[in-house]
């Protein structure tokens, strides 16, 4: 007779019970994995990001955020940055970023960088003048007195469209605002006095270098500020100004890692409009001559 | 005064022995690391978001305690039958009501002071010192409309089920920051629709007042005056929910 104690019928039907169930799972588990990977390659996956054209206007969408708009504009923030980075990734076609920028603006009418990155994208590489002239106006009723929408009107005027007579009244505007740093009188002074263009456009793409804190942004001035300098013995300089500048926290979700291949329609829609033929890279700033960052 | 705090404590450890804190605990401190995990793809939006998603799930963690907990507290004596021991001492009804709101208003309290010093920690190393007076101004007015949701899912606890008192307490959440909308629609309505819905918009409790999570986005807080007609409002708005829960519970039979 052996000495271990015998197991009751109904604890052995509970352990056969508990390792049915595992067994179960652990099939379960297999089966709903490999439906999945197939799924993902034989099944039609939605365009990425689509469903940002059903989203409805950021005017409802602060009504249903119950007080808590400010932080429902941060994630539409996030899933803003997601599409710019997804849409530069494969063809530069920005066709839901004006909408979803008035989502977020709407939903935080003083959320300054969604304007300034928004409406400078959308000028620049997104090819919707209007839809940034727009968004940056609609930050200026919502803010009186900030000057920083009427600078950057000012600017994409300038270097997008080369309205100098708009961009001299937006750079003025924004020179008259309570707290407007000196360099907007500057710029007011430059665009009225028909300054060297390719000057001017350096000195204000060199600005927003040395004060974004958006490192997409930045790049993207030094990426205009190459082009404008390209060729001439200031190249060098730049580079070593653009290294000293301090280091911006992030990068864009789904854009290519530095050096990783960009499919070839992207390249060619990220190519900027063509400078103006009459070059005048003389006036480039002493900064950049010295080769060092403010 | 001493039934009350009696009352009180016996709710805040109920509260506390129910592990409702320390959930929490984990998940604020939960959402201010996802917060933080997401900041390096914001482009340079990362201080920002950390500080406001931090503050969202502050108030709604405080919400979430007032309709859990709220919205049960006289139902779940009723059906225990523990109220009658309880009534059976030298305690009015009015005092076991009002005992009942100051523990669950002293639960709601204790959580986002807790979770408001871990936010003014992380903002601090985030955006700098000026966050400081914009987060606990913001999360002080917080506890405030809490508050006054505690009150009203007093009253419906007093007055119903624990699923329709939540449902009422969500409700009045919700419409709470469409007060002003309501007015606004009231005064494009004619005659009688228009007086009754200007009405039920002072009746519903307005929550806005007490939103200040737009001036911490920018770093700024409100005046002195903000704050204390929040106070001023909140103290009265939850005496008369209160008033009209302990009016409900007198004339209810507790069988």
């Amino acid at each position: 007779m052996s000495d271990e104690p015998a197991v009751r019928p109904a604890d052995r039907r509970a352990r056969r019970n508990v390792s049915l169930a595992l067994a179960v799972f652990v099939v379960a588990a297999i089966g709903s994995f490999a439906q999945l990977q197939v799924a993902q390659q034989r099944v039609t996956q939605p365009e990425p990001l689509g469903e940002l054209a059903y989203y409805p206007s950021g005017a409802w969408l602060q009504q249903a955020a119950l007080g808590e708009a400010t932080a429902w504009s941060d994630l539409m923030w996030l899933r803003g940055v997601q599409y710019y980075g997804h849409r530069r990734q494969v063809d530069n076609v920005f066709t839901h970023m004006a909408h979803v920028f008035d989502i977020i603006t709407s939903l935080d009418p003083a959320f300054r960088s969604a304007y300034v990155f928004g409406g400078t994208s959308l000028c620049q590489e997104g090819k919707q003048f209007d839809a940034g002239v727009r968004l940056l106006e609609k930050g200026m009723h919502l803010n009186p007195g900030e000057w920083i929408y009427p600078f950057q009107l000012g600017f994409v005027h300038y270097v997008g469209k080369r309205n100098l007579t708009r961009a001299t009244f937006d750079f003025a505007q924004a020179a008259r605002q309570p707290g407007a740093p000196a360099y907007c009188e500057r710029f007011a002074a430059w665009s009225g006095q028909r300054a060297g263009y390719e000057a001017v456009a350096f000195e204000l793409w060199r600005h927003v270098a040395e004060t974004t804190d958006n490192a997409v942004l930045r790049d993207k001035a030094i990426e205009y500020l190459r082009r404008l300098v390209k060729g001439s013995d200031q190249a060098k300089n730049l580079e070593a100004w653009a290294k000293a500048l301090p280091p911006l926290e992030g990068g864009l979700p789904g854009a290519p890692a530095p050096g990783a291949e960009v499919t070839p329609e992207a390249k060619a829609q990220d190519e900027p409009a063509p400078l103006d033929a009459t070059r005048d890279t003389r006036k480039v700033s002493s900064r950049v001559r010295a080769g060092r960052a403010s | 005064m001493n039934a009350i705090l009696a009352v009180a404590r016996g709710t805040f450890r109920e509260a506390v022995r129910d592990r409702v804190l320390f959930l929490v605990l984990v998940f604020g401190g939960a959402v201010l690391v996802l917060s933080r995990v997401i900041s390096p793809i914001a482009l340079g939006e990362g201080p920002r978001i950390t500080v406001d998603l931090g503050l969202s799930a502050l108030g709604l963690i405080g919400i979430a305690i007032v309709v859990l907990v709220g919205t049960q507290l006289v139902h779940k004596e009723i059906e225990r039958r523990t109220i009658h021991v309880v009534l059976s001492r030298p305690l009015s009804r009015a005092q076991y009501l009002i005992g009942k709101w100051a523990g669950l208003t002293a639960t709601m309290a204790t959580a986002v002071a807790a979770m408001t010093v871990i936010l003014v920690a992380v903002g601090v190393s985030v955006r700098g010192p000026a966050i400081i007076g914009p987060i606990v101004q913001a999360a002080f007015m917080i506890a405030c409309a809490n508050a006054v949701l505690a009150a009203l899912a007093v009253l419906f606890s007093s007055l119903s089920t624990p699923v329709l008192s939540v449902l009422y307490t969500l409700g009045l959440y919700a419409t709470g920051y469409w007060t002003n909308d309501l007015r606004d629609f009231a005064a494009q309505m004619p005659g009688f629709a228009g007086d009754a819905m200007r009405f039920v918009s002072y009746v519903i409790p307005n929550l806005e007042l007490f939103n200040l999570r737009s001036q911490v986005a920018h770093t700024e807080g409100t005046t002195l005056l903000h704050l204390a007609l929040g106070i001023g409002y909140a103290a009265t708005y939850t005496a008369a929910a209160l008033s009209l829960a302990v009016v409900a519970f007198e004339q209810r039979e507790l069988k």
